[in-house]
């Protein structure tokens, strides 16, 4: 036992004072454990981790002609008298807007420039409420206008753009109301469906060499037009309600001339006139009536006919459609577990990094095995052999010392892998989680599954050389399914890899939880059986 | 006689990086004839290698030029190189490859192919002795095998002139035997001009025409084995094996003042003496005196009145050995 | 130059005697790659993922969400409400209804891949337009986007849609016909009929609501992040392996000056460039081989690879041309072998991954971005993006081939000004 250790820490002086295998074995995860955590975490902090996508190049090509809802609504809504138009709406220009704040002229939907005004229904005003784009929105995309859909397609093709914007002619004709002021019946289909959705669908012409700013893309354009449909949503939705009620109330229409009744679809002048001339049959006719011309009034400036602010709260309440900061109903992701309260950062340096340093160890695991066929070389071990010491011992003290020299290697790079994240969030971390015994076994264990495989692998070479080129590969080929390169595999095959069973006892511990005796069983399991297989092998070609 | 190799004041000093410099050859001079084995003789260390990689333009040197054949090494090294052929002290073959594959490898190096090329494989083959073992890989070649090929390597061009840097570096004794052999069949039936480096004073012995003597970097010694040892002959060699701890150096001075003929004494610690010294405390004690034999009573005398106890005494005839060890006090294989 | 093609022959043959480097050149990164496309093809048993719901509203309204939510997705089981006979959710003891702390118990054991909880009130916010916010709880990987959030988050939004439609709706009655007495909203009665109603319309056009956005891409385009690391791994696995092999050409130089076998050339009468041209041409074909070997095996596995296979072969050309380059201007500085071999295996590994080999750079920080452009990869990555993908030619790519060409030229210099076979 005490030559086995004088072995063992033979292997171990020597492993730590060449400064060549220090390299290799620190150095290297390091450098690139770093870079993961730059590339994941950024360099100001554990809150903004993740994938950070910023200037994501787009093209937008605006070819929206515009709608007048005016016209839907029966004309002669709006100061717009005169071009006969009503109030004109150009839903591309607000998706511009939105989407290319610098270069949409200071135009929204309306035309209008400068502020829109805020939404007048938002709860609590303001501040605390997280923006769901806007703000972020002009990092994330460095946008473009063409006005050639053909020529930001090839633009496209070519990569200069990760996505082109494509808004159809009739957009916002697919997203105004053609409102219908009368009961909703089996005939009154909805709005949308009516129009000629082919030629109004914005497209989304997409790089497919750069997925993961394509999806994002798309998603930011959908949710925007999703809001712009609210207008049309809520204005039909209008219509057919006040239909309904209108339907319900108690009202005498009982001598009226059906044909002054205006037909369904009919200009809103023409049921203006109509409630007008029949306000006292229902309390619908008057209130409506009175409502719509006191806002005539306001759109056409007369103040004085308008009772005041109510051409401003119209603005306020219909700005409120969209107002990103108008979404009642939100989503959050709560932490599960220590690990998460942190910040993504942290999860990735324990995830990737812990992927790293065993992707790491299984090189000292391998070559360290490898050395005895160095010593061979060197006569060293012929001189061991010729000692009065068991070919076991020595052999045992060989492999023992490459089980500590892995451990070692283990242990000091999670301690730097803190450092690193520590530097990085500017605040001293310990990423691993305080369950110390259960941190040590699963080094522990981790160690003899990749001295193990360095056995295995050595063994399973018919000569060094052999090893020297497999090595690396095999190594690579566990970190890939580890996951230590960043993409995930389906859990089938990742499994198949030591390091996703040590990476996963990792992560439990980080997130402060115990319950990793499964991943601990299939380490030391695979630890034992590639000791017990390579060991034979091994000793059949060394003969040791 | 016509002149193959002449260096002219060839220098080499190399540059440490910690930026010391080590001056491992110090402006050599001396001619190599046609058709003569050469020895360069010195301890390790001595700058035999490196002259040798000068000569042959593995190394570029830092002074002075080596002329083969008339080129300029620097100036005109292709014509140099074509002329010579070169036996590296290490084994410079590829193991992973036969013997046969290695050869047609170097051979294509020297501009030869197709069946020329490979007719002189099968002679160089021959003539190394591994016809049937031509296929094998290097790797599987004992020490003596691997030796041949490497010799073999060299002669396949046909060279007029050879460089061969201490061939006989760890083998056994047979095989040591074959290759001095080799090199002696080489200037005696292909006529071949031999550059052959030692440090073994048997082999240049054996071997050379003419030895040239080198000790850190300098040419201490040239000429024929008799033109060396003529510089040593009227003294006699007195080697005695004294025991080292009443050595001092007024013991010395006092056998020079007082025994007539004595002209020089070499002192060489425990240790550190030739194979004669049987045990661990014997130092080497080599006296040379005109008369030897009448030197030798006094010298004992005053040895025994000094409590220096002597163990054994051997009067000899100067050689190679002496000759180094009268040049530079120190014994060849130190 | 017959001497160059003699030594790279003679270096390429010695490579190719040794069974390991055909293990490591060429079977095991084929087996590789081979094994992940084989792994893209494949459905692993169950896609479906199960996201937990605990309605702590039990509302209609939450009703309503819970529907939606189990109508907007296959792979997504709403666990309890859609439990089966097999218990696809894994429930212990068939609960039909779970609490926030069973969900997360069942996400931390990993029974379940997801936990939403629908607060109570969720009904009336949905009423009222007063903000809700709903949990959601998971261990999924930080690295991927969540495709369980994003199912929420999209139906979340039709949800919000309606509730502000119908806010808006409610506003803007208010304002045109009052609430005075004589107005038709003074009614208590009718202003809840008339809520009801207008939020029922809304979802309903919603829910009928056409989508207004198409999807197009240039090419046929991988949706999970899975394929998306594929149609990586080609080139991005291919510059890792093609430096392993091409900068381990440091150590074989130096063990051909440990066994001497590089002497013995320079004493041969060979000058000095057509040594370091046979030397340099011998790890330039290997790069070239593994690219070759690795594309190939893409093609035939039918991965796209873009219309221009000259453009191709020009980029990785100029990548190998330029890691042989930084090879021969590392080797003269390397002191043992042991000492390239790590030096070799430490650029491989962190250039790679720098120049985003291993995930496109542009997921990354602009100054990552920039970083990553030191490292050859990055430029190699970029030309091969724009042929791949962009299905851009030759012209497109020059700019890649010029820099990688230039890096290659300054390094060729530093190499054959140190390159040193004797001393
Ligand atoms: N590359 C080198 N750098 C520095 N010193 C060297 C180098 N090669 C040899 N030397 C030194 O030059 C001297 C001569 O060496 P060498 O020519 O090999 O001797 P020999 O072959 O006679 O044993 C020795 O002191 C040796 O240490
Ligand atoms: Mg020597």
């Amino acid at each position: 036992m005490r030559k086995i250790w004088a072995i063992v820490s033979k292997e171990v002086y020597i492993t730590f004072t060449n400064r060549n295998l220090l390299l290799i074995m620190l150095v290297t995860p390091l450098v690139l454990s770093t870079i993961i955590g730059l590339a994941f975490g950024g360099l100001g902090g554990g809150d903004s981790g993740g994938l950070s996508l910023s200037n994501i190049p787009i093209v937008i090509v605006n070819l929206d002609e515009g709608a007048t809802f005016g016209n839907a609504l029966g004309g002669g809504f709006t100061a717009d008298n005169q071009t006969g138009g009503g109030q004109a709406f150009n839903g591309g220009d607000q998706i511009v807007a939105i989407l290319a704040p610098n270069l949409a002229e200071g135009q929204n939907a309306f035309g209008a420039s400068g502020d829109q005004p805020v939404c007048s229904l938002l709860p609590e005003k303001g501040a605390d409420n997280s923006r769901r784009y806007s703000g972020t929105l002009e990092e994330l995309f460095a946008p473009a206008l063409m006005d050639d859909p053909a020529a930001a397609r090839a633009a496209v093709d070519r990569g200069d753009y990760a996505a082109a914007i494509i808004i159809p002619p009739a957009f916002s004709q697919a997203v105004t109301p053609q409102f219908q002021f009368g009961p909703a019946d089996d005939q009154a289909t909805n709005a949308a469906a009516e129009t000629d959705v082919v030629d109004s669908e914005v497209e989304v012409y997409a790089n497919a060499g750069q997925p993961i700013e394509a999806s994002v893309t798309r998603s930011v354009v959908e949710a925007i037009v999703g809001q712009l449909v609210r207008f049309n949503v809520a204005i039909t939705a209008m219509g057919q309600a006040i239909g309904q009620q209108i339907a319900a109330s108690p009202m005498d229409l009982g001598d009226v001339d059906p044909a002054t009744v205006p037909a369904q679809g009919a200009p809103l002048a023409d049921w203006l006139a109509f409630m007008e001339a029949n306000a006292d049959r229902s309390p619908w006719f008057a209130g409506l009536a009175a409502g719509l011309t006191r806002f005539q009034a306001a759109a056409s400036g007369d103040q004085s006919a308008a009772g005041g602010a109510a051409n401003n709260d119209l603005g306020g309440i219909v700005s409120c459609l969209f107002d990103p900061n108008f979404e009642p109903i939100q989503v959050q992701q709560q932490p599960l577990n220590r690990v998460q309260e942190q910040g993504i950062f942290q999860q990735i340096m324990v995830q990737i990094g812990a992927a790293q340093a065993v992707f790491f160890a299984l090189f000292t695991g391998i070559f360290g095995v490898l050395s005895i066929y160095e010593e061979r070389k060197n006569w060293t071990l012929q001189r061991l052999l010729a000692s009065p010491t068991s070919r076991s011992s020595i052999l045992a003290g060989k492999l023992g010392g490459n089980v500590v020299v892995v451990w070692v290697q283990l242990a000091l790079l999670m301690l730097f892998l803190t450092l690193v994240t520590s530097a990085i969030m500017r605040s001293p971390v310990n990423i691993w989680g305080d369950q110390w015994g259960l941190i040590l076994l699963t080094t522990v264990a981790l160690s003899l599954a990749v001295s193990g495989l360095g056995v295995l692998v050595v063994g399973l070479a018919r000569t060094p050389e052999q090893v020297q080129a497999m090595g690396p590969v095999i190594a690579i080929f566990l970190g890939a399914l580890g996951g230590a390169f960043g993409f995930a595999l389906p859990d089938a095959l990742a499994n198949l890899s030591l390091i996703t069973w040590g990476v996963g006892a990792f992560k439990s511990l980080a997130a402060g939880q115990g319950d990793i005796w499964l991943n601990l069983a299939v380490l030391f399991g695979q630890g034992a059986l590639f000791f017990v297989i390579g060991v034979w092998l091994f000793r059949r070609r060394v003969e040791i | 006689m016509d002149t193959m190799v002449k260096l002219r004041d060839l220098s080499k000093t190399y540059r440490r990086s910690d930026g010391s410099a080590v001056e491992a050859v110090k402006q050599i001079n001396l001619e190599i004839y046609k058709g003569e084995i050469f020895s360069l003789l010195g301890p390790n260390g001595a700058g035999k290698t490196t002259t040798i990689s000068m000569m042959s333009g593995l190394i570029a040197p830092t002074g002075g030029d080596a002329f083969i054949g008339g080129h300029s090494i620097t100036k005109e090294p292709m014509a140099a190189k074509r002329l010579m052929g070169f036996i590296p002290q290490e084994v410079a073959l590829y193991p992973e490859l036969s013997a046969r594959r290695n050869l047609l490898f170097f051979g294509k190096m020297y501009g030869m192919h197709g069946s020329d090329l490979n007719k002189r494989v099968d002679e160089v083959l021959a003539f190394i002795d591994l016809t049937d073992r031509q296929k094998d890989k290097i790797s599987t070649f004992s020490g003596g095998m691997k030796r041949r090929v490497n010799i073999g390597v060299g002669l396949l061009h046909r060279p007029e002139l050879l460089f061969m840097d201490e061939p006989t570096v760890g083998i056994d004794p047979q095989n040591r035997r074959r290759v001095l052999d080799t090199v002696k069949q080489l200037r005696d039936e292909y006529g071949m001009t031999i550059l052959y480096t030692t440090h073994m004073m048997e082999e240049a012995q054996e071997l050379s025409d003419r030895v040239g003597i080198i000790d850190h970097g300098e040419l201490i010694a040239l000429g024929t084995q008799g033109e060396l040892t003529q510089q040593v002959r009227e003294e006699d060699q007195i080697d005695f094996a004294i025991d080292g701890r009443g050595w001092s150096s007024e013991l010395e001075a006092r056998l020079l003042q007082e025994v007539p003929g004595l002209t020089r004494v070499a002192y060489a610690p425990p240790g550190h003496g030739d194979d004669s010294a049987g045990e661990e405390s014997l130092a080497a004690l080599t006296a040379f005196a005109a008369r030897g034999r009448q030197a030798l009573p006094d010298i004992i005398r005053i040895l025994n009145d000094a409590g220096v106890e002597v163990h054994s005494v051997k009067v000899r005839e100067p050689d190679l050995e002496a000759v180094f060890l009268a040049l530079t006090g120190r014994a060849l294989r130190d | 130059m017959r001497a160059i093609i003699d030594i790279a022959l003679n270096d390429l043959r010695i490579f190719f005697s040794q069974r390991g480097n055909w293990i490591s050149l060429i079977v095991l990164p084929l087996a590789f790659t081979a094994f992940l496309g084989w792994a893209m093809g494949r459905e692993f048993g169950s896609t479906q993922v199960r996201l937990d719901v605990a309605d702590l509203d039990g509302g209609p309204a939450a009703a309503g969400l819970i529907n939606r939510l189990a109508a907007s997705s296959d792979v997504i089981i709403l666990c309890p409400h859609e439990n089966d006979a097999d218990n696809v959710c894994h429930l212990d003891n068939g609960e039909t209804a779970l609490t926030t702390e069973q969900g997360i118990n069942r996400v931390q054991r990993g029974r379940s891949d997801a936990l939403l909880v629908i607060p109570a009130g969720y009904g009336q916010a949905v009423q009222t337009g007063a903000s809700a916010q709903l949990d959601y709880y998971s261990l999924e990987d930080p690295t991927q986007p969540s495709p369980i959030l994003q199912t929420v988050n999209a139906v979340l939004q039709k949800v919000n849609s309606a509730v502000v439609a119908q806010q808006m709706d409610m506003a803007m009655l208010e304002a045109l016909v009052g609430t005075d007495a004589g107005s038709p909203l003074a009614d208590e009665k009718t202003r809840t009929a008339m809520a009801a109603s207008l939020q029922e319309d809304a979802q309903r056009l919603l829910d009928s609501q056409p989508d207004l956005v198409i999807f197009k891409s240039t090419a046929p385009m991988e949706t999970s992040s899975l394929d998306q690391g594929f149609g990586q791994a080609i080139p991005g696995m291919g510059t890792l392996f093609v430096m392993f092999t091409v900068l381990g050409g440091m150590v074989t130089l130096l063990r051909e000056r440990r066994q001497w076998t590089l002497q013995r050339l320079a004493v041969a009468p060979l000058r000095r460039s057509q040594i370091l041209g046979g030397k340099v041409l011998s790890y330039f074909s290997l790069g070239m081989i593994q690219f070759l070997v690795l594309f190939g095996m893409g093609a035939v596995m039918g991965v796209n690879l873009g219309g221009a296979p000259l453009a191709l072969l020009a980029v990785m050309t100029a990548f190998v041309l330029c890691v042989t380059a930084l090879t021969f201007a590392l080797a003269p500085r390397m002191k043992s072998e042991q000492q390239a071999g790590g030096l070799s295996r430490l650029l491989a590994l962190t250039l790679a991954p720098l120049g985003g080999a291993w995930w496109p750079l542009s997921i990354t920080p602009p100054f990552m971005q920039t970083i990553g452009h030191l490292s050859p990869v990055a430029w190699a990555m970029d030309g091969f993006q724009t042929l791949i993908y962009n299905g851009g030619g030759l012209p497109d790519v020059l700019t890649e081939i010029g820099v990688l060409l230039a890096a290659a030229g300054v390094l060729f210099a530093i190499g054959a000004a140190t390159f040193r076979v004797g001393e």
